[in-house]
């Protein structure tokens, strides 16, 4: 599921664009639409833009966007949004598109960031992480305060010299950063694609503009 | 609340340590490296990445891993106090737990770019059914970037505009080192403007390799040519193309010169 293709071909097409498919050829059809296609999907996944929590943007769509193709196939054309690599990881597209369960596969719990300051970020990244169960469910914390080795007085994270997002954590002496889970479920989101009917009237322009 | 920190200099961590590792991690223990990178520090990072030009991720990262290795070996087989500061002191610019990190986030992010552009550049070039519909492209912004080249941060936040690094003047300077007459000057304003050059021009590697005396550009002839840069290249149809005077209505559209040793494997070591 990691790569998501959208087929502009003749099974789905409107009768117009089949005849035109016909009349071309595969490849002339390819190249009349080619570029057109490929910019529509990426100004689309542009829009996408920041997430739901409001959040700083980690530019996750952005990503995808760069690497959009179009290929020709054996009836037509496919939109082709190739995976990418996050976080170390490679992801797809598909389990926004589709939705699904993700699981843990290298680890036993997965990690959910739950601050803006861990947004875009693994607990690797945070020193001194420490493990905090409740009853609404198990949190990785990192403390803002911390004692000092040589004079056992209490100082507080990162006052010297971090700046940002790091930074920030001295504003409070206990930040949540992760939620442990042992799963996710997703829904699925049809609109982070754009609609067939934009990407078939795209096609249609560009086919049409050629005949003009 | 917070306790002063005592910094103490240089020599003295030397002085406590037996080798230049020691030393490092002594610094990175107490705290004491930089944290983030610098803007000279990202240039010279995407300096290094330059050489890389469509090379995968992680030979950039086994580099950058490889190059910092190299740099503490070095140092240790010194025995020149002085020359060992030194190391320390340049280590300590570019290196360092979170620096490594930074670096490794960063090479990984522009390596995708340019990998992913690479994609891009084929599609546009390789089929001669494309070629022939959309014989050039148009280079403009996509994606909105908080501090846009042309611009930089002045007292207080402020935006003050920095016109000689905009891209309109990189594309300037790019044309007159491309050798052809295959471009457009640029049309409208800096951000929101664009420029048109046919697939086949020079001035794309120009742009890519930083024409003008620019340090931050990746050597590509495609997105991003630079690091962190939000522009695009998209298709020209060739309706418009002969209507902006790039090319005849029935002249043969020529592909871009591609490198592909260049675009596939590592160019310099």
């Amino acid at each position: 599921m990691n790569e998501v293709s959208i087929r502009i071909a003749s099974d789905t097409a409107t009768p117009e664009l089949q005849r035109w498919i016909g009349e071309l050829g595969v490849a002339r059809f390819h190249g009349r639409v080619n570029d057109d296609l490929v910019q529509v999907t990426m100004v689309h996944l542009k829009q996408l833009g920041g997430n739901v929590r409001g959040y700083p943007s980690t530019g996750f769509y952005e990503k995808f966007a760069r690497g959009v193709l179009c290929i020709p196939t054996e009836n037509g054309v496919a939109v082709v949004i190739p995976p990418q690599i996050i976080q170390g990881r490679v992801v797809g597209l598909g389990m926004r598109v589709f939705g699904g369960t993700i699981t843990p596969q290298t680890v036993k719990m997965l990690a959910i960031p739950i601050s803006p300051v861990s947004y875009g970020h693994v607990p690797g990244e945070f020193p001194n992480l420490f493990l905090l169960k409740t009853v609404k469910g198990d949190y990785l914390c990192q403390r803002g305060e911390e004692v000092s080795d040589k004079t056992g007085r209490i100082r507080q994270v990162g006052k010297s010299g971090l700046k940002g997002n790091v930074g920030r954590r001295i504003n409070s002496n206990l930040v949540f950063l992760f939620k442990l889970v042992s799963s996710v479920t997703q829904d699925g989101n049809r609109d982070v694609l754009p609609s067939d009917e934009k990407l078939l009237q795209t096609a249609i322009d560009a086919v049409g503009r050629g005949l003009n | 609340m917070g306790l002063r920190r005592h910094r103490p200099p240089q020599q003295m961590i030397l002085g406590d340590s037996s080798t230049v590792a020691q030393a490092l991690q002594k610094l990175q223990a107490e705290g004491k490296l930089p944290q983030g990178l610098s803007c000279e520090q990202l240039a010279k990072l995407s300096r290094a990445i330059q050489k890389y030009s469509g090379e995968v991720s992680d030979r950039i990262i086994k580099k950058i891993l490889a190059d910092w290795k190299d740099k503490i070996q070095a140092a240790q087989s010194l025995t020149d106090p002085a020359a060992q500061r030194g190391v320390i002191y340049d280590l300590t610019q570019f290196v360092g737990n979170e620096e490594i990190a930074n670096s490794i986030r960063f090479a990984l992010k522009i390596s995708q770019e340019v990998a992913s552009g690479a994609g891009q550049y084929l599609n546009q070039n390789l089929s001669p059914e494309v070629l022939d519909e959309y014989p050039a492209l148009e280079f403009k912004r996509l994606f909105d970037r908080t501090v846009p080249r042309g611009l930089k941060r002045g007292p207080k936040g402020a935006l003050i505009m920095v016109p000689e690094d905009n891209w309109p003047s990189r594309w300037a300077a790019a044309g007159a080192e491309a050798g052809d007459e295959d471009w457009l000057e640029w049309e409208g304003d800096a951000q929101e403007g664009r420029g048109v050059a046919l697939k086949s021009s020079g001035i794309w590697q120009a742009l890519g390799n930083g024409a003008g005396g620019y340090d931050d550009t990746l050597g590509n002839p495609f997105p991003p040519f630079a690091f962190n840069s939000g522009f695009m290249t998209f298709g020209v149809h060739r309706d418009e193309a002969v209507n902006l005077g790039l090319i005849g209505a029935d002249e043969v559209a020529k592909p871009a010169k591609i490198n592909f040793a260049k675009l596939f494997s590592e160019v310099a070591s």
